[in-house]
């Protein structure tokens, strides 16, 4: 653990996030689909992630993602001198941002979508009503600037599927939220694995939900990965590392694999 | 495949995906697991089918998720009261078991020399004649011990059936494979508490003290402890981590101490010296449930003074009085060991030292303390049988004092020596000595040699490096085909039942091999008790009170009004339990027993042998008087120690090792010059022991194994991140390349063990199987081309004197820049 941790500030933190966390590992979202105004945020908790990555295999099985790309992984960052060395672990998935680069930069031509009632104008990828960064890839042409200009380089270009519009490029990939379980009411598959309930997914516009909770109890502490990129991620991290993962690194180079390429 | 994927398919995959908006309908079947529900992807029909994991020993509960009779997703099920629904990332990739592109789908027979790689597809029938005319030729000559079985992973149902079978065969020549794992701990705990495995309660206990366990990347109840521990650490409990090298454990911890290797009870010496100064021990629990007094103790402990640990461990003497001072008011605490601390030379003493300090402070069996473990007590089908053996399995005569069990890695050593007998079948069941015992040059040359070993039959799902070499191949089911029912301990200190079924049907002509020794009973003319894998376990569970039916449907059970097994020495035990003919008492020990279970062969033997002396007493053992009442007690195992924590053993004191834990020096360590390295192996959470390396999605995130060196160290040698090094043991060398780092005490080489195949498919070793490759989509996009290097390779199969723990952590190696 970074020695530039606060001690006193982690137990406080985590003392209140272990109540709520601990009591219903696989949770049933039954109660929250398809209802009004519905807004899906992440939290994740630092002090309950081990680096296990045991998210990330579940993310590849969930969607059989090809080799060389990750919807979701978890970044190692070691710090310090012996014999005061350290290990920091940084759960990485799309932020699923309010204000998406990503989605800023396809080219496409929007058509209009409705959701549970409310309409909205949809590029081949797109920002739902209710949260999440989704993608067509049946409207996709395979140009990839999206994979560009996300500043987290949370999105790669598939090895195998091919654009719609344009079959002779690869198309793009990224995390979904898992919103054909969410949909289906189970949470997402990272979240249902997690062995330490580090993450806590749910309805940031429900001021009931757990996620919402705890993030407001732990307002001080909760950030989001370089909230100076000016996208509003939605998802949380609790005792994010500001130094060691904004500060001292470009987040794109501590990505620990590269993507949409074939290496062989 | 790549490239010829059609519009039309691609349209297809898209829409699985990407068709978001529309909410799927569901299509659950009323028999999923309470608790689960089924998802789908529009158009595809989904069931879920709870089954158990095997990826490693912790064996936790799982769903799998099956679409179209094939497994698309395997998550942890959420009615065990274990792994609590979650499952590691090793459990996630078992989908990559079942779809091997290199799995052996059939029997197969060499047709090369051994080890060439070229085989004959044969069938079942001719694969099953070949061997039971083998087997009946030595059963004729009354020569049944010749048939040796060496398994790694056997447990549950699946062990009690072969074992079965063994008996009735007659061969007692069995090898396992617990000396490479963590025997020396166990035989240390027989030794002192009695029955082996510790259970620790991370979440009711104020601080862990850890030392060489890597439990939040790998534990034999990994899922278990590390959600515990992390739920204990996100309440703010403290965690020290004694560790050579940096592990993630380490790393969580709220203190990482780095140690000179094999010196971790030279800190426990001193903190319970220092408890003991410090008055903070429990005098009632000492008086009462262990065999010394507080004044011995404190004599014992006099001269292990934080300053003299400080002094052999590296370890600053403050810090050392500083944490037994925590540890000593944290009422309770629990102190965590493993590996790190006991595969060395000294290990069975470090592990009773590990007692000691918790008996002192009365930490044992309590809630947030260390406890015996609570697992699930089925009752099953026993054949009966007599049965003969070879020497073979406990390490060459005089070199262990008590291999409680066995010295499997000496086995082939002794078949090569060739004066204890040889086996004229050697069967191999999930086991690959060749790349998972020391010393692998010896290994391949024995194996190869067929004047040593003339029948090598591999029991296997995958071409590994032993299996390469084997004459015939029986083509088992991976554990996502198999029945079995199993008994992991529990952490929630309840036993719970649990049961393992396929939750798709065996490829090719996979069959399970339970069901294939049922096959060769019947060719034998056998008489097992059961005639399938399916029909034991329904026995089994007749005979256990256990609903099969809801077994199948929940994949767990526990009874619902059982309460979490605390302070299980205290049961009283009533006066009819041992007022009786049959029952012995003890003067010297204290103990109530029961002779005829013993081998005595009459009540006069016994009384005169007495229990202490009399061989297999332990089987009758019954309770502890203490002060007129018997208690339960700390109930023994393999040896006919008391009911009381032995932190005295004369079982030590009559081979002259200390009776009381006391420092014990590792020869090779001693006087070591400043060109030399303490070389330590590792594991890491995506991958398992040696049977993990062809899941693709694990070897992705983990393929290169690069030598782990501090920097200062580095900086000694000259040598630069990323340059290649020879490392030169006494039994071999290896080229590797180097990782500098900070994460390691200078004095230390780290490799992990896991990579560095050369057989067991494309994705471990770059080698397609000899036996036949099946690509999988995935073949196409493999974007790495290093497969690491074993460590075994320079590492001396030796045994650690006490019980014959591999000391995996005590190589001496100097480096080279190449």
């Amino acid at each position: 653990m970074g020695e530039n941790l606060s001690r006193k500030r982690f137990i406080k933190t985590s003392a209140a996030l272990g109540l709520a966390a601990v009591v219903l590992p696989n949770k049933i979202l039954s109660s929250v689909i398809n209802k009004k105004n519905t807004k899906w945020g992440m939290l994740i908790d630092l002090q309950r992630c081990y680096g296990c990555k045991s998210c990330a295999v579940a993310c590849k099985s969930e969607f059989d993602t090809r080799l060389g790309v990750f919807k979701s992984n978890v970044i190692e960052h070691d710090t310090g001198k012996y014999p005061k060395a350290g290990r920091n672990f940084l759960p990485w998935l799309c932020n699923h941002c309010t204000d998406p680069p990503c989605v800023e930069a396809c080219p496409t031509d929007p058509i209009t979508k409705t959701h549970n009632g409310t309409s909205y104008e949809a590029k081949a990828t797109y920002k739902r009503p209710d949260g999440p960064v989704l993608y067509d890839i049946e409207r996709c042409i395979g140009c990839h600037a999206c994979v560009e200009e996300c500043p987290y380089k949370a999105r790669y270009i598939d090895p195998l599927l091919r654009a719609g519009e344009e079959p002779e490029n690869n198309a793009i990939g990224k995390c979904t939220f898992c919103m054909h379980r969410v949909e289906q009411g189970i949470e997402p598959s990272c979240v249902n694995t997690c062995p330490g309930n580090a993450r806590i997914f749910g309805d940031l516009n429900d001021p009931d939900s757990e996620l919402s909770k705890l993030i407001n109890k732990n307002k001080k502490y909760v950030q989001t990965i370089h909230s100076d990129y000016g996208t509003s991620p939605n998802v949380y991290y609790l005792d994010y590392n500001k130094e060691t993962f904004d500060k001292g690194t470009d987040i794109r180079n501590e990505v620990p694999f590269e993507f949409g390429q074939k290496r062989k | 495949m790549t490239t010829s994927i059609t519009r039309r398919d691609f349209i297809k995959i898209s829409a699985l995906f990407s068709a978001l908006g529309s909410a799927g309908k569901l299509f659950g079947e009323a028999s999923s697991p309470s608790g689960t529900k089924v998802y789908s992807i529009p158009g595809k029909k989904r069931k879920i089918i709870p089954s158990s994991c095997w990826q490693c020993v912790s064996r936790d509960t799982i769903i799998c998720r099956v679409e179209d009779e094939k497994l698309v997703k395997i998550e942890g099920n959420p009615k065990s009261i274990r792994n609590r629904g979650k499952i590691c990332a090793k459990g996630q990739a078992g989908i990559n078991q079942v779809y091997d592109p290199d799995r052996i789908l059939y029997p197969m027979k060499r047709m090369g020399k051994r080890g060439e790689g070229k085989w004959k597809k044969i069938s079942w029938d001719e694969a099953l004649e070949e061997l039971t005319g083998k087997l009946k030729k030595l059963k004729d000559k009354d020569s049944p011990e010749k048939f040796m079985f060496h398994y790694g992973r056997m447990k549950g149902s699946d062990s009690k059936i072969v074992k079965n079978f063994l008996t009735a065969y007659g061969t007692k020549t069995i090898g396992n494979h617990t000396s490479i794992c963590e025997g020396g701990k166990w035989t240390a705990q027989e030794l002192t508490w009695g029955k082996h495995y510790d259970v620790w309660d991370f979440e009711d206990t104020n601080l862990i003290v850890n030392f060489g366990s890597n439990f939040l990347e790998a534990h034999t109840s990994h899922i278990q402890a590390a959600q515990r521990a992390t739920n204990a650490l996100a309440k703010g409990v403290k965690m020290y981590t004694f560790d050579v090298r940096l592990s993630n454990t380490a790393a969580k911890a709220t203190e990482w101490v780095p140690i000179k290797p094999g010196t971790d009870m030279a800190v426990m010496l001193a903190m319970a010296n220092v408890i003991m100064k410090e008055k903070l021990y429990d005098k009632e629990f000492i008086d009462q449930w262990t065999n010394v007094s507080v004044r011995e103790l404190k004599k014992h402990l006099k001269p292990f003074t934080p300053r003299w640990a400080e002094k052999v461990s590296g370890v600053p003497a403050k810090k050392i009085e500083k944490i037994a001072i925590e540890f000593g008011k944290a009422k309770p605490a629990i102190l965590v060991t493993y590996r790190g601390a006991v595969a060395h030379y000294n290990g069975i003493q470090t592990e009773r030292a590990k007692f000691m300090l918790e008996a002192i402070c009365g930490y044992l069996n309590m809630k947030g303390g260390t406890n015996q473990a609570v697992g699930p007590k089925w009752k099953y089908p026993k054949t009966k049988g007599h049965t003969k053996k070879l020497k073979i399995v406990d390490g060459f005569p005089g070199t262990v004092a008590y291999p409680t069990h066995h010295v499997n890695h000496q086995v082939l050593k002794m078949i090569k020596d060739g004066s204890y007998g040889r086996p004229d079948i050697y069967m191999t069941y999930c086991y690959n000595p060749v790349f998972v015992t020391g010393e692998c040059a010896e290994n391949i040359a024995i194996l190869k040699d067929e004047s040593i070993i003339p029948y090598l039959v591999a029991v296997d799902v995958f071409m590994s490096e032993t299996t390469a070499l084997a004459d015939l191949i029986l083509p088992d089911v991976t554990y996502l085909e198999r029945w079995t029912w199993d008994d992991m301990a529990s952490f929630a200190m309840i036993p719970e039942f649990y049961l393992r079924q396929p939750v798709i049907k065996s490829l090719g002509e996979s069959r399970q091999f339970q069901d294939v020794v049922c096959e060769i009973a019947n060719r034998l003319g056998l008489d097992l008790g059961f005639d399938s894998t399916v029909d034991f376990i329904k026995k089994s569970c007749e005979l256990s009170k256990v609903d099969f039916a809801l077994l199948k449907k929940e994949g767990v059970w526990h009874d619902p009004n059982a309460k979490p097994k605390y302070h299980q020495h205290t049961k009283e035990i009533a006066s009819a339990d041992y007022e009786s003919d049959m029952i012995l008492f003890d003067e010297e020990t204290g103990v109530y027993w029961d002779w005829k279970k013993s081998k005595a062969k009459s009540r006069d033997e016994a009384v005169n042998t007495g229990y202490s002396n009399m061989k297999n007493a332990y089987k009758g053992y019954i309770g502890q008087q203490i002060d007129g009442t018997v208690y339960k007690g700390f109930k023994p195992d393999k040896l006919n120690k008391s009911g009381l924590i032995e932190i005295s053993s004369d079982f030590l004191k009559k081979k002259n090792f200390s009776a009381i834990p006391a420092w014990m020096e590792i020869p090779e360590h001693r006087n070591l010059n400043s060109q030399q390295l303490i070389l330590t192996t590792y594991k890491v959470n995506v991958q398992t022991h040696s049977r993990t390396a062809n899941n693709w999605w694990l070897t992705e995130l983990y393929h290169n194994n690069p030598a782990l060196l501090n920097s200062k160290t580095a900086k000694k040698f000259g040598i630069k991140n990323g340059d290649s090094i020879k490392i030169i043991s006494n039994v071999g060398e290896i080229v590797t390349r180097t990782k500098v780092i900070e994460g390691i005490h200078p004095g230390v080489i780290a490799l992990s063990f896991h990579l560095g195949h050369w057989e067991y498919g494309e994705f471990a070793s770059g080698k397609k199987a000899s036996s036949g490759h099946k690509c999988v989509t995935d073949c196409d996009f493999v974007w790495w081309d290093t497969y690491g290097k074993n460590p075994n390779w320079i590492i001396p199969n030796k045994p650690d004197p006490i019980g014959g723990q591999q000391r995996w952590m005590d190589t001496v190696v100097k480096i080279q820049k190449v």
